[in-house]
């Protein structure tokens, strides 16, 4: 198969992941939805920080203590940009100590 | 566009120019894959504009490259966007959307644009979103380009360390979100789960397994530890 086909087809199926949440018919009200929609993003945040660091677990040092920094400055300050700024800075100092 | 509308736009898009220095490492491993995989630079780029997403493009590009059963190829990319229903969903519950931007939107929606967003709460608006979305749109883009240009010259020994600025940005989102000692239980609960999962190799299956069974262990624990926000 022609690899732009391929492609289209994969877009197609991704675009249709990325739009079900829209246009699911949920119950607005519901308490339950409250619930899981409170925690949803909490769990795939979690999820999405910690999976590279366990496939990559080198320099796992430098990166904690880069991590212990910028929630130290997001508590602070709350300037996530900075946080983030910081954070990267300690991890590649240790990381070339 | 009115001048408000215009500041939430470019606060969104502001909003993730720290991931940008990410993006370039994720472009020049995806674009060397591609190219060992045998796709033209005109393939390579438009899969940057039509799949839009990272980590399915490396996968594509890999299974392309080992000629891979249609089937294979198409179930894989649904299951590594899966979760995307969950992003809609929970993006639903603050942001309200017109039946336009609910069937547009999703096409540049993506892990970065979502956390961003969330994280900002109250602050947060549909044109949020859409700032955060082209700002990760135009830099995966022009990032794939350059790549798909300058080939091995757009390779720096400083690439090896960038790619940790991912995880390093998901992880402050979270801790924007963490508000309670129930919410610091949760997330160290999905940060167990997904240590367990991804050590015995369920890789991008990991978030959907972890939802799977998180939302329901924080359901009940919200029971027994009597969190009111719940």
């Amino acid at each position: 198969m022609n690899t732009f086909w391929i492609i289209a087809g994969a877009t197609l199926l991704i675009y249709l992941c990325r739009v079900s949440g829209f246009i699911l018919p949920i119950a607005k009200q519901s308490r339950k939805w409250e619930q899981v929609l409170h925690l949803l993003p909490i769990i795939i945040f979690s999820v999405l920080f910690i999976s590279p660091l366990v496939r990559q677990p080198d320099l796992i040092l430098a990166k904690f203590l880069s991590l212990f920094v910028t929630a130290v400055i997001v508590w602070r300050t709350g300037q996530l940009g900075v946080a983030i700024f910081v954070g990267f800075v300690v991890f590649y100092v240790l990381s070339n100590v | 566009m009115s001048i408000k509308k215009q500041a939430q736009f470019w606060r969104g898009f502001r909003a993730v120019m720290p991931l940008w220095l990410a993006s370039a490492p994720f472009a020049v491993v995806y674009v060397i894959a591609a190219q060992r995989a045998g796709l033209s630079a005109l393939e390579i780029q438009v899969m940057s504009l039509s799949v839009y997403s990272a980590a399915g493009q490396i996968a594509l590009v890999q299974l392309l490259g080992v000629n891979a059963p249609i089937v294979t190829i198409y179930m894989t990319m649904i299951l590594m966007h899966l979760h995307f229903l969950m992003y809609g969903l929970s993006l639903r519950k603050g942001l309200s959307f017109s039946r336009w931007e609910r069937f547009t939107l999703p096409f540049f929606l993506t892990d970065v644009a979502y956390g961003v967003t969330i994280s900002h709460g109250q602050k947060a608006s549909v044109i949020f979103l859409i700032g955060a979305e082209m700002s990760i749109f135009f830099i995966w883009n022009i990032s794939t380009g350059l790549a798909n240009l300058l080939g091995d010259k757009f390779v720096n020994p400083l690439w090896d360390h960038l790619d940790f600025i991912a995880p390093l940005t998901f992880f402050a989102l979270l801790v924007t979100l963490v508000k309670s000692r129930f919410d610091t239980l949760i997330a160290l609960v999905a940060i167990g789960l997904t240590a367990f999962f991804v050590t015995t190799g369920f890789g991008s299956m990991s978030i959907l397994l972890v939802c799977g069974l998180a939302v329901p262990i924080g359901i009940a624990g919200s029971r027994f530890f009597g969190d009111s926000r719940l």
